[in-house]
């Protein structure tokens, strides 16, 4: 079942007062996570936050699914994060515009957790900064595989932001699979793949952008 | 209302969501919210609540997630008004 999801949340791009308001939260939380908030800290996650926090792991869950199964609905209330784990002593710090990218999270203090859908649970784990909520979502507990990348670009435009994640992504995965020549397009369905030779490589990719952020992550579990 | 009187209030409904202005003044009912309009996922729940507000009805989770082009969206919004009414 290997696939690829994120998501990235722009904070700045947020509406707070809409996000507070419980028609809108409604429509994104499953009874149980109104529930599951009351058992976390607000003062290390306020509530908008928790919302916007979910909604990334939903909306990855969802691109990880639909790679899999294109009938897959996105409908956020029947995607339940079932648990928000913080490590010990975490504090929000700001990312600013810097770039970063990784293999796995070992030395990145994430939120994590797990998300189940229709009987299939998946894991997850989020960077949280000041600036931006970033989700990455994967079939096992192990992220050792997955490749991700964030970066800061002031072009809020859907061409330049489109353009600049396929080429972040490209370069990433050039490095990761030791080729050159790759383009990422996307299928019948509307999901990215990776082109190598006019050849779909099978290193299942995702794709996000979002306010002044973009970012990726792909999976090379099947390299192995 | 008739499809087109719906489309006519839909165009505002979805207007603070897309910079493309000038396509959006020429939509039909085949135009792909986010593939065409380029609206971000998490601005769909806002189109959803606003067109709630605007037609006084209510979109559930079912239909949201038939709401993908502007015909379905003009789909939806019009059962519910006709089961409004």
């Amino acid at each position: 079942m290997i696939s690829a999801g994120n998501d990235i949340v722009s904070l700045e791009a947020v509406n707070v007062t809409r996000s507070k308001s419980p028609e809108f939260y409604a429509k994104i939380l499953h009874p149980a996570e109104e529930k599951l908030y009351n058992t976390l800290d607000p003062s290390i996650l306020p509530f908008v936050e928790y919302v916007w926090l979910l909604w990334s792991v939903k909306e990855s869950a969802y691109k990880y699914l639909r790679r899999l199964d294109h009938t897959t609905p996105f409908i956020p209330v029947r995607l339940e994060v079932q648990s928000v784990g913080f490590p010990p002593g975490f504090a929000r710090s700001s990312i600013g515009t810097e770039e970063l990218t990784g293999c796995g999270f070992a030395s990145l203090a994430t939120v994590s957790g797990s998300i189940i859908f229709e009987g299939i649970t998946l894991f997850y784990r989020t960077l949280f900064y000041n600036e931006l909520i970033a989700s990455v979502v994967n079939d096992s507990d192990n992220f050792e595989e997955i490749h991700w990348g964030l970066k800061w670009t002031p072009d809020r435009t859907y061409a330049h932001q489109s353009a600049l994640v396929r080429e972040f992504a490209v370069g990433s995965l050039q490095l990761a699979l030791g080729l050159s020549g790759l383009v990422i397009d996307k299928n019948e369905a509307g999901v990215p793949i990776v082109v190598c030779d006019g050849k779909e490589l099978g290193a299942p990719i995702s794709l996000s952008h979002h306010g002044v952020w973009v970012g990726y992550s792909f999976n090379c579990t099947q390299k192995k | 209302m008739t499809r087109q009187e719906i489309l006519s209030e839909l165009k505002k409904v979805i207007a603070p969501y897309t910079a493309n202005k000038e396509l959006l003044a020429g939509i039909n009912e085949d135009t792909d919210l986010i593939k065409d309009l380029k609206i971000n996922s998490a601005n769909l729940v806002d189109i959803i609540i606003d067109a709630e507000a605007k037609y006084k009805i209510e979109i559930d989770y079912d239909s949201a997630d038939k709401m993908i082009n502007v015909g379905t969206c003009i789909d939806v919004i019009g059962e519910r008004i006709n089961q409004a009414g």
